[in-house]
């Protein structure tokens, strides 16, 4: 009722301009153009917006350039070991002080079993050794005399001639003179022996790992430091130190893997002895030396195709649980 | 009659729109009103965010790992409580571990050629893997870390110390005595600490910074596949004794801590409330005003027979043309704004997030709405016959 009265009264403006544009569809919806730049502004801050929160730059996982050291089985004890070699390392020392007048090997030869590796000076007991053969061959001339005295006598049974006490006097003679040889002979056999304790031979087959030692130098005995580092490196074994709360876990016939340090390759490691005495943590994994725990130390022997010259390598070693391997 | 027909839905849309397009002032009032309070909050809400995640930064950096494992009584990623060596073998020996690294973070200070001294965030990474170095090289190789006395440097850190750049240009400083270089730049989120990121490997950490009995701080652990980082979590820490968490949950414990123990999150809500308020207070204002200044002619449509419930839809129309532009131009501003800084060191890695946008939506949604509830109020009650009056 009241809007068929619309003609009566003047109506508002924006209220005329509709409705007589309501008969021309095309002018009710006329958006002036500056009108739609704020829109257009709205839509496009919008998108922009929706764009940086929705597609930024993927942060994917990183995988490591070099892979850590990974446990081969579910459940390992994970140990860190040291390559050393078969005969494990020996260092060898001088018997006596002295300088070294003559070096005959270098670092990394192969040496035999007796093979001269260094000699001290010399001079002094080779003139020692000089002086005792002297007197070893002059207590022979003696010793030949005495025997030629008694000689003379000994068939003489006249005792007119020559009386009992005389051929008793000549056979002492004779004793002694041969008592002094082999007296003469023996230190000249200690000073013989003294030589040879001035030249150090290789005790056993190996590789000279370490040579701390340079013509002309002066080493003491107790030396107060490693001369020269040998090891039997045929075969190579890996000392594993197992930290002490994991020792129920630890069974001698488990698998055992090694790795490298940035190898991935594994090697299996046949077990050779377990050390039966727990020791102070010595093989440390970083530089200083800290000691925190009490490990029991298990040598493996790595397999022979090893791919390592190098001894005192230091390995991340995997030692499988005891369950591993048996039937679920 | 002719009114009667043409009162449809479109032609009352028609009507709502003009009406709002008619006063150009107060339109662009109102939508100003919008964009200012969806800029505030949204723009502090991100900024708040930014921060909080830089707490974290220095765990979500190792993006390698899934687990941490650090001492029981470290509580975020700043405190070093630092565990014996061999507990990096009881760690790997835990099922389900792919492997296990240890990660030294701690504050150094450095001693640079001029005799300067500046505080770091000394960072020693696994010397094999490299786990937890920057990767996003700017200068130099990764691996040149590897290298004796050398050292990686992240990027602000690096201009914070020699504002010159010149990232080619290797520079020697001292730290403990230990002569270090610099031997590549890296591009690395920055941290709340903002003293610069030097990466060492690990085995230099310990070799230059002072003896101490324990030095490792924190190991990574990366899960093996089909094992959850949760589950691998709670088996470290129940077989090692230690405390292990995964990446997120480390990194939330380390956002808690600075949420609970310093006052940026009271000062960043007083400033988001603020913004809000002084934004809907605008908004509301101007709508209200709007509306009041309008109420003749809807007193004049409901003279003609327009329904109270044809009234709101109009009103509504209007509120959600004004709340979306206003939104959208706010979020544009906001988007821009990060966009515009992304490179900057103090605003470096904040952006705007999707959560932000919907809340920032959500708020935006009920100031509005109220400010209408508040005006049509008026308008309801309103008398048909004041279009007569004056």
């Amino acid at each position: 009722m009241v809007a068929s009265s619309a003609t009566m009264r003047p109506m508002p403006s924006f209220i005329r301009n509709s409705t007589t544009a309501g008969s021309s569809k095309a002018k009710t919806w006329t958006l002036k153009p500056s009108n739609l730049i704020l829109p257009a502004l709205a839509v496009l801050g919008m998108g922009f917006a929706i764009f940086t929160v929705f597609f930024k730059p993927v942060e994917a996982a990183r995988i490591p350039a070099t892979p850590p050291p990974r446990s081969p089985a579910e459940g390992a004890l994970a140990a860190v070991g040291v390559v050393e070699p078969r005969s494990e390392i020996i260092q060898l020392g001088v018997e006596l002080p002295g300088i070294v007048r003559s070096l005959n090997v270098k670092v990394g030869q192969d040496v035999t079993e007796g093979e001269v590796l260094l000699a001290l000076d010399q001079r002094d007991i080779d003139a020692e050794i000089a002086r005792r053969q002297a007197v070893v061959d002059s207590a022979r001339i003696q010793a030949a005399d005495a025997l030629a005295l008694y000689k003379r006598i000994s068939n003489v049974d006249d005792t007119a001639a020559v009386s009992a006490e005389e051929t008793e006097q000549r056979q002492y003679a004779l004793k002694l003179a041969d008592a002094r040889v082999k007296e003469a002979q023996a230190t000249l056999e200690a000073a013989r022996t003294t030589k040879s304790r001035l030249t150090l031979t290789a005790p056993i087959p190996g590789r000279i790992l370490e040579l701390n030692v340079r013509p002309g130098e002066f080493v003491g005995s107790p030396s107060n430091q490693v001369l020269i580092s040998l090891g039997d490196v045929s075969r190579l074994h890996v000392r594993a130190e197992v930290d002490e709360e994991f020792l129920t876990r630890l069974s001698t016939g488990t698998s055992a893997y090694a790795t490298f340090r940035g190898d991935a390759r594994k090697y299996p490691l046949s077990f050779v002895r377990s050390e039966p005495y727990v020791r102070p943590k010595q093989n440390l994994t970083s530089a200083s030396p800290r000691v925190d725990t009490r490990v029991a130390q298990v040598v493996y022997a790595l397999p022979e195709d090893t791919r390592t010259d190098f001894v005192g390598q230091q390995m991340d070693v995997f030692i499988g649980s005891p369950s591993e391997g048996t039937p679920k | 009659m002719i009114l009667n027909g043409s009162l449809n839905g479109n032609s009352m849309n028609a009507v709502a729109l003009k009406m709002l397009l008619g006063d150009r002032a107060k339109y662009l009032g109102l939508v100003f009103g919008v964009t200012f309070a969806t800029l505030l909050m949204a723009q502090q809400v991100s900024i708040f965010v930014g921060i909080m995640s830089r707490t974290a930064n220095a765990i979500t950096s190792v993006r390698e790992a899934d687990v941490w494992v650090m001492d029981p009584r470290v509580r975020y990623v700043d405190e070093v409580e630092p565990m014996r060596d061999v507990e990096l073998s009881r760690v790997r020996s835990v099922p389900g571990v792919d492997w296990a690294v240890p990660f030294y973070k701690g504050l150094s200070t450095i001693r640079l050629a001029d005799g300067l001294t500046q505080q770091v965030q000394l960072i020693g990474v696994d010397d094999v893997s490299l786990i937890g170095l920057c990767d996003d090289m700017l200068s130099g190789r990764r691996d040149a870390i590897r290298d004796p006395q050398s050292a990686i440097m992240d990027r602000n850190g690096f201009l914070f110390v020699w504002p010159e750049g010149d990232f080619q240009n290797s520079r020697t400083f001292e730290l403990n005595d230990n002569r270090l270089r610099i031997r590549g730049v890296c591009n690395e989120k920055p941290t709340f600490l903002t003293f610069p990121i030097l990466y060492v490997t690990y085995q230099t950490a310990m070799e230059i910074t002072p003896p101490q009995r324990k030095k490792m701080p924190f190991i990574v652990v990366k899960a093996r596949d089909g094992v959850t980082a949760e589950a691998l979590a709670t088996r470290i820490a129940h077989t090692t004794g230690l405390q292990a968490l995964t990446a997120p949950q480390f990194r939330w414990r380390s956002i808690n801590y600075y949420l609970e123990r310093t006052g940026i999150p009271i000062n960043f809500g007083i400033t988001i409330a603020l913004g809000a308020i002084i934004g809907a207070a605008i908004t509301a204002q101007t709508f209200y005003i709007f509306v009041v200044e309008n109420l003749k002619q809807f007193a004049a449509m409901k003279a003609v027979g327009v329904t109270n419930g044809q009234l709101l839809r109009m009103v509504l129309l209007q509120a959600s043309v004004v709340g979306s532009m206003g939104y959208g131009l706010g979020m544009g501003a906001t988007a821009l704004f990060f966009f515009a800084t992304k490179n900057q060191p103090a605003l470096q890695g904040f952006q705007l997030y999707a959560q932000v946008m919907a809340g920032t939506a959500v708020s935006i949604a009920i100031i509005i709405l109220g400010s209408i509830l508040f005006s049509l109020r008026k308008v309801f009650r309103l008398d048909p016959a004041v279009v007569f009056r004056g």
